[in-house]
């Protein structure tokens, strides 16, 4: 039980932020989509048993489907080729 | 002949290669034997079972009562062990039992598998040791405001 490669959370929550039409990661309706790490949460990016959920606010009038394909374009070389899960919670304004 | 076939079937030494990096519980290098004691291998999966976000406390309803209840007994130094973690270490490996309580709101089975993770590299990498399960049972869930005893005025003065 070596360490096997993990994906990293925070570079994937980095990259999707960075999506065109991308407003923000979002934690789901409780706040409970996070990969929990010592000390602190990665909110809207759950890595875990062997799957990563991105979860997010798509920007309001941008095409759902385009923003969510272009997330697991950038999601998934990180994924360590985990299966990649695009969850659209929400569209809002850019604040 | 007879010698040759025995030493070959149960060295002990043979189990371990020469100049492995391998620094196990019990394990003899050829300079000395580095142990590991079973409390070890708890208080480290203890703190990295606590510190990762999201997990409450360790240790069941139960075993935290009894641990309150045995820190009281004169002559006692406290808990003995770490509540909520179970270890059983063996020359190579290890097998870690814990009981969680988690905070509300957080997605139960994702964190037992980000705690398993946190535990595993931590233990392997202080002890050396390979860890080859690591059992999780929640006991609980915190809920914030849940947990401050309100407090019990005194009836004496």
């Amino acid at each position: 039980m070596t360490s096997s490669p993990f994906p990293d959370a925070d570079g994937i929550a980095a990259a999707v932020l960075a999506c065109p039409g991308v407003v923000g990661l979002h934690g789901g309706v409780f706040g409970e989509v996070a990969t929990y790490l010592p000390s602190r949460r990665v909110i809207g990016v759950q890595v875990a048993a062997d799957r990563v959920a991105v979860h997010i606010t798509a920007r309001l009038g941008d095409p759902v489907q385009l923003v969510a394909a272009g997330v697991r374009a950038v999601t998934e070389p990180l994924a360590c080729g985990w299966p990649v899960d695009v969850v659209v919670e929400d569209v809002d304004q850019p604040s | 002949m007879a010698q040759n076939a025995s030493s070959n079937a149960s060295d002990p030494i043979e189990a371990v290669a020469p100049g492995s990096a391998m620094i196990g519980r019990g394990v003899d290098g050829e300079q000395g034997r580095t142990t590991i004691a079973d409390g070890v291998v708890q208080k480290i999966a203890g703190i990295a079972a606590r510190e990762v976000s999201g997990v409450h406390n360790l240790g069941s309803g139960s075993a935290r009562a009894f641990g309150a209840l045995r820190e009281r007994i004169p002559g006692s130094a406290g808990p003995a062990t770490t509540p909520g973690v179970s270890v059983e270490v063996g020359e190579k490996q290890a097998a870690i039992d814990l009981d969680i309580v988690v905070e509300y709101g957080v997605a139960i089975t994702a964190l037992a598998a980000n705690v398993r993770r946190n535990v595993i590299a931590a233990v392997e990498r202080m002890t050396g040791l390979e860890v080859i399960e690591v059992n999780i049972a929640v006991d609980d869930i915190f809920i914030p405001g849940d947990d401050v005893d309100p407090e019990q005025p005194t009836r004496v003065q």
